[in-house]
């Protein structure tokens, strides 16, 4: 009871848990909005085809079902398959044969929808339990650990009691973090109507569990929970009782082969079931509710959850049993001497060979290795491809102002203005004709077609003189512009590159995750020095001061600068790829929010210009969470602080609270001007 | 022209707490033993030495410059083993070394042979490309002795160079400072009184941050003599003696019990002793002053 105490009074393990929460939460707002933006102009016929769904469409796939075992779609092929096919399908008619007069409802699908498709929750689920393990690691092989185990209840009790505790904490992860999605979704997109069946939700036709959305909600949640504890309590294992060598080769090829076939795996290949009876598909397992598949077991089919449930059960008995017997019950058991003794001698022959010497290439290797550096690199480029691909920026345009810019982008000179003004008049006299052919239509008593294709006609034309003459309100402005400081401005189309300029720019999860990489790399330079008390030493040789500094600080700029560049342009390429910005040699002024911009550049110069201010400015706040997180001795705890002081209101400004923008480091780094 | 650190007037005070008061000392080739109680003031001296922090007032001059105007010269000059074990856990020994001969300026070449020779001496050659975390506190203790005499520093600042080392290394390392302190100024502060006593040239006391007492063990065994005594008799009388003398030791003998006191007058029962040591002269100091 002690040690639960101890854990759950540590405050780190709460504001591990508040930073996450605020994290996910803030990239689930990211997602949610443009899954919001997505669905916008088609949100009439989704709502249709949804109210088509709950009235007739659910009903009639019932129907079919019963019919014929439609649906059934996977094909494994342990056993023979005549035998699987038929069982499979009296499995099948059985299933959905207690949903027949089930009642549809109304309700908000798309918090719910949102939910199903957004994945990095799960994966930071982890994170918290997983900082507990290695806690609990490093008091496990101390001296204090010795002495733990000499006492009376040090061993088995203790580790019983830590497991519990583990088990808490996972459950605690998905209460708030994974709740936190619950909760905005419901703010976001409104009430899902937690009362009423979960089929009543489209992406839920496949269901066969006769529940509502809110026991849905609960039994998902369980499953992360089991999962998430079934995944800590491996790593514990394989932690303790391998040489850290041994544990790498262990844990990477267990943990990365499960995750590879259950992402790569097809849903119909013959070995299905390692797709399924996988602990990263039971962390995930939104689709066990949404899709009917049964897995072939030797011939007799059997759900996917079932069978994954099985499999979860078999890997959680085994992993607790070992961990019990090895780590609680008997001494502390270490597997792996051998092949750590051959990594040490690799290691020991690279020392002697290719050993460091100069004291920028040490300092470089403490901040790559020591510190993690070079993972946090990796982690942030595979963060930036998933980002990248998912990141759909939505600019709104009219069929017209498109067409009119086609026709007078460009420098806004006089003539320019007169082909503006000569087109109107042009339109106006196709107004004109198309009226007179209407009229004349009328007159001559033509056939009602004919009649409606004339006033269609009329129609288009009107529509084009309307939005043409309002578009005088885009190209007036340049044209005095350049009536009173005689600078020539273009006309350009403004939306691509307001995205591109803009407060868009701040909001985006580009500049959320490196604002998280900045301070994921630069907060615990300071604090790795503290940590190890290596200061005094250093400080007394004759270029342990400030070359020792600067050479830190040189890594720094190294390490953010070309991140800072890559993510910035990632967001740009974003914005480029829905709308073309190939309007580049104009001069800056042509974009209305900068018209009084005082220097003579081009937009793509002022492009360059701005962008290196941005990578500057980030790199100088590098140096800034470097200072703040020096403070501390810890670097983990140098890490919360910073991303306390300098990650929380970002987040929290992706919420959408104007105040919260204003102490928004996301928002101030990225020097939005339009 | 000989190594010469003066040290004078040196005071340390944060706030109305004063570190160190005026110390004046002059350091020369050989080892000079610091002993002093926790607090004495034995680290405030040697970070002031080694320029971690700023003095009150005072100066500090090698071969008559002063310190702070050498700046990174006289971090050349020095080695130093600082009391904790600052030292980077996830890196090797050998790496380690090779990082601290970058931050003393010293050539790859030198850098490799010294390494290697200083390795050997610290008997670390084995585990060299070890995890420095993997280490027990002797072996760390090692390392940074090790770091210390990269580079063949001319003065030597060791902050309790033996902590945690066993009898046997304890010896080899004495041995190497006495060695290679004739050639150094060694400034080597510890509690353990029987390090110094077979190394020391001199030996200053420190309390309070006053230096109490600075001169050769032989001259400061002798200025102790007839005033150290010990009086045998049963527990009861011991402890009745002892509550007069706290800081008498209490020894358990073959026939009872023994208390070793120091005082300028001892009593007339004591029997004088004749088997002095520098624990006896460090006791008969902190009894002349503390009472």
């Amino acid at each position: 009871m002690g040690e639960l105490q101890r854990i759950f009074r540590m405050p780190r393990t709460y504001i591990i848990l508040v930073l996450l929460c605020v994290m996910n939460l803030a990239l689930f707002a990211g997602f949610c909005r443009s899954q919001a933006a997505e669905t916008e102009h088609c949100a009439t016929q989704i709502a249709e085809q949804t109210a088509a769904y709950r009235e007739t469409g659910y009903h009639a796939y019932l129907q079919q079902i019963s019919g014929q075992s439609a649906g059934q779609t996977l094909l494994g092929s342990l056993g023979k398959q005549s035998d699987f096919i038929q069982r499979n399908r009296a499995l099948t008619i059985a299933d959905y044969e207690h949903l027949q007069g089930i009642t549809l409802e109304d309700g908000a699908d798309a918090g719910i929808e949102a939910m199903l498709q957004y994945h990095i929750t799960d994966y930071l689920l982890l994170i918290a339990p997983l900082l507990l393990i290695l806690d609990l690691l490093t008091v496990q092989t101390s001296a204090c650990g010795d002495m733990l185990r000499s006492t009376r209840k040090g061993r088995v009790p203790l580790l019983l009691w830590r497991m519990l505790a583990v088990f808490l904490l996972c459950l605690l992860s998905v209460l708030l973090i994974w709740g936190g999605n619950i909760a905005y979704g419901h703010f976001f997109f409104g009430d899902p109507v937690y009362s009423r069946a979960v089929q009543s939700i489209p992406a839920f036709q496949h269901c066969v569990w006769r529940v509502t959305v809110g026991e849905f909600l609960l039994l998902w949640g369980i499953l992360k929970a089991a999962a998430v504890f079934c995944i800590t309590l491996f790593i514990w294992l394989i932690l303790s009782i391998f040489q850290p060598v041994m544990a790498i080769l262990i844990a990477l090829p267990a943990l990365g082969g499960q995750f590879l076939c259950y992402t790569l795996m097809d849903a119909a290949a013959a070995v299905n079931h390692l797709k399924y009876c996988n602990v990263f598909a039971i962390l995930e397992s939104g689709f066990f509710f949404t899709d009917y598949n049964n897995l072939n077991w030797f011939g007799h089919p059997l759900g996917m959850l079932a069978s994954a449930l099985i499999a979860l059960g078999e890997i959680f008995s085994a992993v607790a049993a070992l961990l019990i017997l090895f780590v609680g019950y008997k001494h502390p058991v270490r597997i792996g001497y051998g092949v750590q003794h051959w990594f040490d001698r690799l290691q020991k022959w690279a020392s002697s060979h290719f050993g460091i010497h100069t004291v920028f290439a040490y300092e470089g290797k403490k901040l790559l290795l020591g510190q993690k550096g070079l993972l946090i690199v990796f982690v942030t480029a595979a963060m930036t491809v998933s980002v990248y691909q998912g990141t759909k920026i939505f600019v709104p345009t009219l069929n017209y102002w498109d067409e009119a810019y086609e026709k007078f982008s460009g420098a806004v000179t006089e003539e320019a203005m007169q082909k503006y003004e000569d087109y109107l008049i042009t339109l106006e006299e196709g107004v004109q004709r198309a009226q007179a052919s209407l009229d004349k239509s009328i007159e001559l008593d033509l056939p009602e077609s004919w009649i409606r294709k004339d006033e269609s006609r009329l129609a288009t034309a009107q529509n084009e003189l309307e939005y043409f003459t309002a578009f005088r309100a885009k190209i007036e402005p340049l044209d005095t512009h350049r009536q009173q400081t005689g600078q020539v401005v273009w006309l350009i189309p403004q939306e691509g590159y307001n995205s591109l300029f803009g407060k868009t720019a701040a909001a985006e999860r580009f500049s959320l995750l490196l604002l998280l990489y900045t301070i994921f790399i630069s907060a615990g330079i300071g604090a790795y020095e503290n940590r190890f008390g290596a200061a005094p030493l250093l400080r007394s040789t004759p270029h342990g001061r400030l070359r020792r500094v600067a050479y830190k600080g040189i890594w720094l700029m190294l390490l953010v600068l070309p991140m800072a560049w890559v993510l910035y342009s990632c967001y740009s390429a974003c914005v480029a790829s829905n709308t073309p910005l190939e309007y580049g040699i104009a001069p800056l002024q042509s974009l209305d929010g900068l018209r009084d911009f005082g220097l003579p550049v081009t937009v793509d110069q002022f492009y360059g210009l701005w962008m290196t201010a941005r990578c500057i400015l980030m790199t100088l706040f590098a140096f800034l969470v470097a200072v703040v997180g020096s403070r501390s001795k810890n670097p983990r705890n140098a890490l919360l602080l910073c991303l306390i002081i300098f990650f929380l209101p970002a987040a929290l400004a992706q919420t959408g609270v104007p105040v919260l923008e204003k102490c928004s480091f996301s928002h101030l780094l990225s020097l939005f001007v339009a | 022209m000989a190594n010469r650190l003066q040290v004078e007037n040196l005071t340390k005070r944060y706030g109305n707490f004063t570190a160190l008061d005026g110390v004046t000392i002059t350091l020369e080739q050989g080892v000079t033993g610091l002993l002093g109680a926790n607090g004495a003031g034995k680290s405030t001296l040697m970070k002031l030495l080694t320029d971690q922090m700023r003095r009150t007032d005072g100066r500090i001059l090698y071969n008559g410059t002063e310190i702070l105007d050498m700046g990174a010269k006289w971090r050349s000059v020095i080695g130093y083993t600082p009391q904790l074990q600052g030292l980077y856990e996830d890196s090797s020994a050998r790496q380690f070394l090779y990082y601290i001969a970058s931050l003393k300026g010293i050539r790859r070449k030198a850098a490799k042979e010294q390494t290697a020779m200083l390795l050997k001496l610290v008997n670390l050659e084995q585990v060299a490309h070890k995890k420095i975390g993997t280490f027990s506190g002797g072996m760390r203790q090692r390392v940074l002795l090790a770091a210390a005499l990269l580079g063949e520093p001319q003065v030597l600042i060791l902050d309790e160079p033996t902590a945690g080392l066993d009898p046997e290394e304890r010896i080899r390392l004495r041995n190497y400072i006495t060695e290679i302190a004739r050639e150094r100024i060694v400034l080597y502060a510890t509690h353990v009184v029987s390090d110094i006593e077979c190394v020391a040239k001199r030996v200053m006391l420190l309390d309070h941050g006053t230096l109490i007492s600075c001169d050769t063990p032989e001259a400061l065994i002798a200025a102790a003599h007839g005033k150290i005594g010990t009086f045998s008799g049963s527990y009861e009388e011991i402890l009745a003696l002892q509550a007069q003398y706290p800081k008498g030791e209490i020894k358990q003998t073959g026939t009872g019990f023994s208390l070793r006191i120091a005082a300028r007058h001892l009593p007339e029962h004591c029997t004088v002793a004749e088997d002095l040591g520098l624990e006896d002269v460090y006791r008969l100091l902190l009894e002349d002053r503390h009472g």
